[in-house]
């Protein structure tokens, strides 16, 4: 039941956050699509849809940012803290279900998406191949994983319905501008979600090697801010 | 911890930063009572029950909820199986409806009532179907104490459970409590309503600035407790009149007001020695009880 509360929590913000990341994906490749097409064929259209997915990085940050602001400390805003925290399940319990709709619902944002992209190529002539999608979405998520828990480290640390989410993106924002020079880039978690490293443009299709130990660093600091958040938490005064 | 005590606590203590809101207080909840858990607003009666459901780690002291130790992460969530808790804020979740509230609370409980649950639905008129969000106050507080009660706990604590109610609902939140105890549910309730205290509880404890000031049965406090009106042609000096268990004494003109929670007796007795021309005692009930242990402290 605890999922099924999460879900309910959630739903609403989900629904449009998923409308919004389908939507902005969609009015690209619709506005620009055929253009791109028309222009270069197959590597034109493949070339807008990694575009396309970067832009869809960005929005997925501020999806997830406001996905993930909910939690004991936003229940301690409203009042309902106290509830949650009488019931016979631990702190960590209400968290790991409260990451793991997260998650899954950030998953969800990356996959839809491409999915409404992959159907307007196929109806537009040139289907993209599906395992490229795929490694979109793999990059995305492992890049995106640091943001998620960022995110959630905040929504565990700051009080404050506004304050949470705007201290998230700007620290997301920070880090994102911190990494951005030759040397650093490759840390970056902003770049690995946009795909730029190994992406052919004559091609339009990723063609470099899996950045395996990159997405391994990235889930290691998140599993260290999951950690830190749960004993923020279970040490919090409600 | 005894075997009749279901809560106990020693020099427990709450500070944040320079402010305690709790300063070593040793309390004792016996089984199958009724325990009013009286104070002001501040006085630190909500975060001493946070403390005891383990939401608020103490600073200082320890603590036993049904032979639990409050400190003891995983003894906590075994002790939140047996304990029913209501809120002072009676806030729920404002996204669910009634339905799924209580669909949602029942899951996490095998002990639950459903005849409990039914009965209760129908007499708090409860609209199934309506979001907790668009409840009033008084309809949120009511589905609060359904999800407490029918879960028939070991103990039940309640923080300010009248509070939003309307004197129908408090009338029928006081015969569940009464009803729950003949039951074997020992009731641990806050409240600065003196006179609901008055009609249902066994035992009742005071706390003032965060200190016990009082922990004793209604029973002896009604037979121990007793107001003096002394009437004098001198008044003497207070010290005099002052003898061990005098709570309060007031002088206006030649008259002597002094409660006192023993030894009415050996009062009486001084009074006569100083001379007074009129000794009258009156028992005293539990407000004034309540007025004079926190006005004295």
């Amino acid at each position: 039941m605890l999922w099924h509360k999460a879900w309910l929590e959630t739903r609403s913000q989900f629904v449009i956050a998923l409308v919004g990341c389908v939507a902005f994906c969609l009015m690209w490749v619709i506005e620009f699509g055929k253009g791109a097409a028309g222009s270069r064929g197959q590597a034109g259209l493949f070339d807008l849809l990694h575009g396309v997915h970067a832009g869809l990085a960005f929005c997925w940050i501020l999806a997830v940012t406001f996905l993930m602001m909910g939690g004991l400390l936003q229940e301690k805003a409203v009042g309902a803290s106290s509830f949650t925290l009488a019931l016979p399940v631990s702190r960590l319990h209400l968290m790991l279900v409260r990451f793991g709709m997260g998650f899954l619902q950030a998953i969800a944002l990356a996959v839809v998406p491409w999915i409404a992209m992959l159907l307007y190529a196929a109806v537009a002539g040139y289907p993209y191949p599906v395992l490229q999608a795929c490694f979109h979405i793999l990059l995305l998520l492992s890049g995106g994983l640091l943001f998620l828990t960022i995110a959630f480290l905040i929504s565990s640390l700051v009080e404050g319905q506004y304050t949470a989410p705007v201290v998230s993106i700007g620290i997301s924002a920070v880090l994102v501008y911190a990494l951005r020079g030759e040397k650093l880039a490759r840390y970056n978690p902003g770049r690995m979600m946009a795909g730029n490293d190994g992406f052919s443009w004559r091609t339009g299709l990723l063609v470099g090697q899996a950045q395996f130990l990159h997405a391994a660093a990235f889930a290691v600091v998140a599993a260290l801010l999951f950690a830190i958040s749960v004993k923020a938490i279970e040490h919090y005064d409600f | 911890m005894t075997s009749t005590c279901v809560i106990e606590t020693h020099a427990l203590s709450k500070s944040y930063g320079r402010v305690e809101a709790v300063r070593g207080v040793s309390l004792s909840v016996k089984s199958h009572q009724i325990t009013a858990f009286l104070g002001l607003n501040g006085a630190g009666k909500s975060t001493t029950i946070k403390m005891l459901l383990s939401m608020i780690r103490p600073s200082g002291g320890s603590g036993q909820v049904l032979g639990k130790s409050i400190d003891d992460a995983k003894d906590s969530v075994h002790l939140r199986g047996q304990v029913a808790y209501v809120s002072e804020n009676k806030q729920l979740y404002g996204y669910m409806t009634v339905e799924q509230m209580i669909r949602f609370t029942r899951s996490f409980y095998s002990d639950w009532r459903v005849d409990i649950e039914r009965r209760l639905l129908s007499t708090y008129e409860l609209p199934l179907t309506r979001k907790v969000a668009s409840l009033s106050k008084g309809m949120r507080t009511k589905l609060a104490l359904l999800l407490a009660f029918a879960r028939q706990p070991k103990l039940l604590i309640l923080d300010e459970p009248s509070e939003g109610l309307d004197p129908l609902g408090i009338e029928q939140m006081l015969e569940s409590l009464v009803a729950q105890c003949s039951e074997g549910t020992t009731i641990f309730f806050s409240s600065h309503q003196i006179p609901e205290a008055e009609r249902v509880a066994d035992q009742v404890c005071i706390l003032h600035r965060g200190r016990l000031v009082l922990d004793s049965s209604l029973d002896d406090i009604r037979q121990s407790y007793r107001q003096l009106e002394l009437v004098f042609l001198t008044v003497p000096e207070e010290s005099s009149v002052r003898v061990a268990g005098v709570e309060s004494i007031r002088t206006v003109g030649r008259q002597m007001r002094v409660v006192v929670s023993g030894n009415a007796d050996l009062l009486i007795e001084r009074a006569h020695d100083l001379h007074a021309s009129s000794v009258e005692v009156t028992p005293v009930g539990l407000r004034e009880v309540f007025m004079e242990t926190v006005k004295g402290k």
